[in-house]
């Protein structure tokens, strides 16, 4: 029901908009391990292009099987251009470029982590502006283990239009070197982005002498991970063109959930007379109910 | 909810008996709400030390306090002529004025208050410069801004701190003010790591259709909220019993990670400081939910 809802105001949206082209997504990391990215309504309705990466043979095998017009998958891993050592983990989750922290597994009570195999193995690194394919990027999604901020600096000129980034960010380290939230957060100010939101961040049990009577999510406390919004800085708005203004309001709808920031950008957009001025007016009341101050019956069916 | 947690950490208080009590530092004047340690205080667990540079507030400390409590008429920060730029409302006043830019981008631009907010000139103190404050075992700060001056200018004063709770920011609301990553970078170079974000508060974007939706569940824009760091080192083999305990009881009191408190215990348990008997009384006090369910 709810997805019906989300679905009638995404395509709401792309009607009112009218890109100009399909918006670019990049996604680093590609490998949803089943579910369904939160981009993807924009593909099934034309209004984006997606490149996706995945090194790992068998996931890209995977990923590629669905590719379509408004889907190609590359087989690249991104970082800073050059050979690099992969730490490929028997927990796919886990494999990095960076070596994995014992310590850190330990401290949080997560032994099983290492006692699995991890095989080394040599990889070429791409930089995302290296990649000829991808003519620029508007959305950039990352889940690389740590490879976040070789990504985002190989990535500086493809990314200079972009106006959202939605990277994995680390609260613990459970890699050697391992660049953390200040780090990618460093860069991406630098670039002209600003942190919006946090999106979720993972616990982790703490182990004790009484880890297995404790509910391994709801008592657990220490923050490992989570993903961040980064969005392009709107302190000057006018430095922000009216297409980038369109698919940050797209983006912001459908990909990350922050209506208020649509009806900001919907606003501009009006105030520039480049939309409709009834848009936002219409986009409200395709909010769910329990986000709206509900109208009086008449005037809802006027 | 309130009781749960009553019981919970009568658990420890009652067993929990360090050599000397624990030492909390406050800064960040004029608290909204009580304080998280505030149980622990009235339990007589810990001392807190505390500040506040307005001359009147100060003597309505000073007469109301109790034994376990120090009042310093400082500001803190890094030394120097600075300026305290005083806001109309509680909360607000900061060693750096208010971003006209930053604000206008979310909405905020009300909050600069010109005409009522006064420039007093200051001369902050860093805590490694107050001869009667001891070392502190923990650092709970909300200045605005000015946290990472107290870090810097406390780094002896910290050497031995078990946890930092501060607010960082995330959306910059003053000018040059520090944000979460200049922190987070100064308590790493102390030895320190993240250990979570104890509650956010996030903002709604501006946008003209505000009398249309609700907006506590139109708040997407990450402002700031208050982090909490802990001792970055192998605790059992690093830390001293009171230390520990200091610890658990903040983990358990101050920023409600029950799961740390354990641990703790475990450690104290294992130098046969404490029976294992009180770890399950302990968890004994947990709500249902936080327990895992037993295989019918």
């Amino acid at each position: 029901m709810a997805d019906r809802l989300a679905n009638r105001r995404t395509r709401f949206l792309i009607d009112s908009l009218a890109l100009e082209r399909p918006m670019h997504i990049v996604d680093v990391g590609a490998n949803p391990f089943g579910a369904r990215p939160d981009y993807d309504p924009l593909l099934s309705h034309g209004s984006a292009q997606l490149w996706g990466f995945e090194p790992n043979e068998k996931a890209f095998a995977e990923l590629d099987s669905i590719k379509d017009e408004s889907r190609t998958y590359l087989p690249y891993a991104v970082g800073a251009p050059g050979k690099a050592r992969f730490y490929s983990h028997k927990i796919s989750t886990l494999s990095s470029l960076y070596k994995f922290r014992r310590a850190a597994a330990d401290f949080m009570g997560k032994g099983h982590w290492y006692k699995r195999e991890i095989t080394e193995i040599e990889v070429d690194l791409v930089a995302l502006d290296d990649v000829d394919e991808i003519p620029s990027i508007d959305l950039l999604k990352m889940d690389v283990q740590g490879a976040e901020l070789d990504v985002l600096t190989g990535g500086r000129t493809k990314l200079t239009e972009a106006i959202a980034v939605i990277p994995e960010v680390a609260f613990y380290q459970i890699y050697e070197g391992q660049p953390m939230l200040r780090d990618v957060d460093a860069e991406l100010h630098e670039q002209g982005f600003v942190l919006h939101k946090i999106l979720f961040q993972k616990p982790a049990l703490l182990p004790s002498s009484q880890r297995k009577q404790l509910h391994p999510r709801l008592a657990a406390s220490q923050s490992i991970d989570g993903d961040a919004v980064y969005i392009r800085n709107l302190e000057d708005k006018e430095a922000v063109s009216t297409e980038a203004l369109k698919r940050l309001a797209l983006a912001a709808d459908t990909v990350f959930k922050s209506f208020d920031l649509c009806l900001m950008c919907l606003d501009e957009l009006v105030r520039r007379d480049a939309v409709e001025r009834r848009l936002p007016r219409i986009y409200v009341r395709k909010l769910p109910e329990e986000l709206r101050i509900m109208e009086p019956a008449v005037e809802a069916s006027s | 909810m309130a009781g749960v947690n009553a019981k919970r950490r009568a658990v420890l208080t009652e067993a929990l008996q360090p050599s000397r009590v624990m030492r909390v530092c406050d800064v960040g004047a004029n608290p909204l709400s009580d304080p998280p340690y505030k149980p622990l205080l009235e339990a007589q667990k810990c001392h807190v030390y505390g500040f506040e540079p307005n001359p009147e507030a100060f003597d309505d400390l000073q007469k109301a306090k109790s034994d376990h409590e120090t009042y310093f008429q400082d500001a803190v920060g890094l030394p120097g002529d600075r300026t305290l730029y005083l806001h109309p409302w509680p909360g607000f006043s900061s060693l750096y004025p208010m971003d006209r830019a930053a604000l206008k981008s979310i909405g905020k631009e009300k909050w600069i208050r010109p005409a009522k907010t006064q420039e007093v000139p200051l001369r902050p103190v860093t805590l490694d410069m107050l001869a009667d404050l001891p070392p502190i075992d923990l650092l709970k700060m909300d200045l605005q801004g000015g946290e990472l001056e107290v870090l810097r200018g406390g780094v002896g004063k910290l050497s031995e701190a078990v946890a930092v709770v501060t607010e960082v920011r995330f959306h910059r609301i003053y000018e040059g003010e520090p944000l979460f990553g200049d922190l987070d970078q100064e308590l790493r170079r102390q030895g320190f790591k993240l250990h979570k974000f104890m509650f956010t508060k996030s903002v709604m974007m501006p946008h003209e259709h505000e009398d249309k939706v609700l907006r506590p569940r139109m708040t997407s824009q990450l402002l700031d909220g208050d982090a909490v760091y802990i001792r970055d080192s192998d605790w059992a083999e690093t830390l001293s019993d009171d230390q520990l305990i200091y610890l658990a009881l903040a983990a358990d009191t101050v920023f409600d990670s029950p799961d740390m408190a354990l641990l703790c215990l475990d450690i104290l348990t294992g130098r046969n400081r404490l029976s294992a008997a009180l770890a399950d009384a302990y968890i004994a006090t947990f709500p249902e939910h936080q327990l895992r369910k037993e295989e019918a």
